[in-house]
């Protein structure tokens, strides 16, 4: 099967249905989590059965779009173009061209590996959502993969691990991954939800909001401890035996404890490269690389929707390395000095955070009646201080690098061929310091250098307008 | 560079006095609740008469505003748009990079024979650029010129 010959259209293997049976329920259920929440909120006596039909009703659903996704989804190669078609009341009809297509992603589940199976993902340009811009066959024989991989342009094996890995790290260094990614933010809702769940179930067993200063600092530990046990395990899930290598056209990566992903993405369509910098990561003398296309419906269980490879930890030290591995031709040094924002940028960035932290830091307050939550402000603009401090850019001939943050730092690389349009962007706030912000759109995503002064804003972005 | 029509202005009018009795609606839920909890029914009719208020005048005023700092132009290799009152922005699209253009109108632009000209790249986040009040035909004619002009040339993606 090539794209120049046409192909009778195919089907997506038979066991497909039962592959994909949990992971349309699990989704299924997600979507549906409004109802679940109120089945447990106002679960009263009595109402068992009502629970019970509801359940089934979930199930029968998720059976019945698994059995649809089986029985209407058409694939084939046809006038050099992959096509897919799927739906049964609203029918979708797709078509790839193969020079367009961004790059190509295979995963493994337990229960693909246990049926010999993969599914395969084309990613195209385009930000319609998750599925709009993407053609996704979820269960293929590898025999299908490898033949469809080779008719598209993309010929490999569709499981096989090639190529010397640039980086692999270890349980260790996938363990301190998780540990420096802490999801505080999600386990806190937890413990809340479960906090709320038992209030319900079992009245009395947990307090019901916590009393006194201890309380709440209590509970912020136990969301915070929750946070970095739910980091850790995500993280070896995501990541254990992760891996990277390039063969000279093509990025390939790997990764994935129970569900095994590889992505293939060709070097022409690498648009940008971040080099991301959790404080905690930073200390530890390791950096995440993340790599985008202009596919920007990556699944979001890649921890970042419009990333498609990521390398979790790379030594600070071959970080200017790597990078050049994904783009040969940059001519800037990543690891020296940059241009500083300008002066007004720190005035600027310290409003803002008054700003933003205000109004959440008042309704602590007053709802909880602590006032020492009043020390946030002076903490937001000492991180404001800070991240203004790090920031740095640069122009080259070839690329543009930019770099912000301290708790979170981030570099930005980018090749000045990708960009799509510039701005030059002001605030009031900004127009009265005499400053302003140049902003890059390239596929995929938007990229605003360090607020610099007005001048020396202006002649930079008519430098990037004139040069294409 | 040129400027918007400025039938545009009576567009944004009609739109935003529209906006002020339908769309605002939880706004006006939100201040009267708001304000009621702590100052009583009274304040908080007077409050959401005033919000009321505010956004018509809004309606009535900001738009000649926005004309007056809406700028775009046309040239040899990019479209350049100026806009914004109080967060300005000034946008260049390389028309080699430009992926498709649309037009559009709603019921108020077809009503004052206006279209709305959007200009896509493969950034892909949302509309690069658009002029929101051009001439029906003149927003045609401004359509096919970009459009041709991409035509075979590197999009960078």
């Amino acid at each position: 099967m090539t794209a120049s010959e046409p192909s009778r259209w195919r089907r997506l293997h038979p066991a497909s249905f039962f592959v994909n049976l949990l992971p349309t329920a699990w989704r299924t259920l997600w979507n549906l989590w409004p109802l679940v929440v109120g089945m447990l909120w106002g679960r009263q006596q009595g109402a068992a059965t009502l629970d019970v039909l509801m359940i089934l009703f979930f199930a029968f659903t998720a059976v019945v779009r698994t059995l649809l996704h089986f029985l209407t989804l058409r694939y084939r190669l046809f006038d050099g173009r992959l096509e897919i078609q799927s739906g049964l009341f609203s029918r979708v009809e797709q078509a790839f061209d193969p020079s367009r297509i961004q790059n190509v992603s295979i995963r493994q589940n337990l229960f693909h590996r246990m049926a010999g199976l993969v599914e395969l993902r084309v990613e195209m340009a385009g930000a319609s959502g998750l599925l709009a811009s993407d053609g996704l066959l979820s269960a293929l024989s590898l025999a299908d993969a490898e033949e469809l991989r080779a008719g598209i342009g993309r010929p490999g094996s569709a499981v096989t691990t090639e190529g010397q890995a640039l980086d692999a790290p270890g349980l260790l260094e996938v363990v301190a991954f998780g540990a420096s990614s802490s999801r505080a933010g999600m386990a806190g809702v937890s413990v809340a939800l479960v906090v709320e769940v038992s209030q319900r179930v079992a009245p009395g067993t947990l307090p019901s909001a916590p009393t006194g200063t201890a309380g709440w600092i209590g509970l912020a530990l136990v969301a915070v401890a929750a946070g970095y046990v739910l980091s850790v395990g995500a993280a070896v899930l995501r990541w254990y035996r992760s891996r990277w290598w390039v063969d000279g056209e093509t990025l390939h990566f790997e990764s994935g404890l129970l569900t095994r992903r590889r992505v293939d993405i060709p070097v022409k369509k690498l648009q940008m490269v971040q080099v991301s910098e959790p404080i905690v990561r930073r200390a530890m003398g390791f950096a995440t690389l993340l790599f985008d296309t202009a596919a920007s419906g990556a699944p979001p269980e890649a921890g970042d929707p419009t990333t498609e490879g990521v390398v979790p930890m790379v030594p600070q030290e071959d970080v200017d390395q790597r990078v050049r591995a994904a783009f040969p031709g940059l001519d800037a040094e990543l690891g020296g000095a940059l241009e500083p924002a300008a002066p007004g940028a720190l005035l600027a960035a310290m409003l803002g955070s008054v700003l933003a932290w205000a109004i959440p830091v008042a309704v602590l307050v007053r709802v909880t009646g602590q006032t020492g939550f009043l020390l946030m402000l002076p903490a937001a603009l000492l991180v404001a201080w800070l991240d203004v401090r790090w920031q740095g850019w640069a122009v080259t001939p070839a690329f543009m690098v930019m770099r912000r943050g301290f708790l979170s730092r981030d570099t930005w690389v980018l090749p000045r061929e990708k960009l799509q349009s510039v701005r030059w962007e002001q605030g009031p706030v900004e127009r009265a310091l005499g400053i302003g912000s140049v902003v890059i759109w390239f596929p995929g995503g938007r990229m605003p250098m360090p607020l610099v002064d007005e001048a020396r804003g202006r002649r930079v972005f008519a430098a990037l307008d004139a040069a294409r | 560079m040129r400027t918007l029509d400025p039938r545009v202005m009576t567009l944004w009018r009609l739109e935003g006095l529209v906006g002020a009795f339908t769309s605002a609606v939880p706004l006006y839920l939100a201040v009267g609740w708001g304000v009621s909890s702590a100052f009583g029914y009274t304040a908080a009719i007077a409050a959401v008469g005033a919000t009321w208020l505010l956004l018509v005048l809004r309606a009535v005023i900001w738009p000649s505003f926005q004309h007056r700092f809406f700028r775009y132009e046309i040239t040899s290799h990019s479209l350049v748009v100026e806009e914004g009152v109080l967060w300005r922005r000034t946008i260049s699209v390389p028309r080699s990079r430009i992926q498709h253009v649309d037009t559009r109108q709603g019921l108020w632009e077809r009503l004052l024979h206006l279209s709305r000209v959007i200009v896509y790249t493969g950034a892909g986040l949302s509309n690069d650029a658009s002029l929101p009040g051009l001439d029906t035909d003149e927003a045609v004619r401004v359509r096919d010129e970009l459009a041709r002009a991409s035509r075979g040339q590197d999009d960078g993606v």
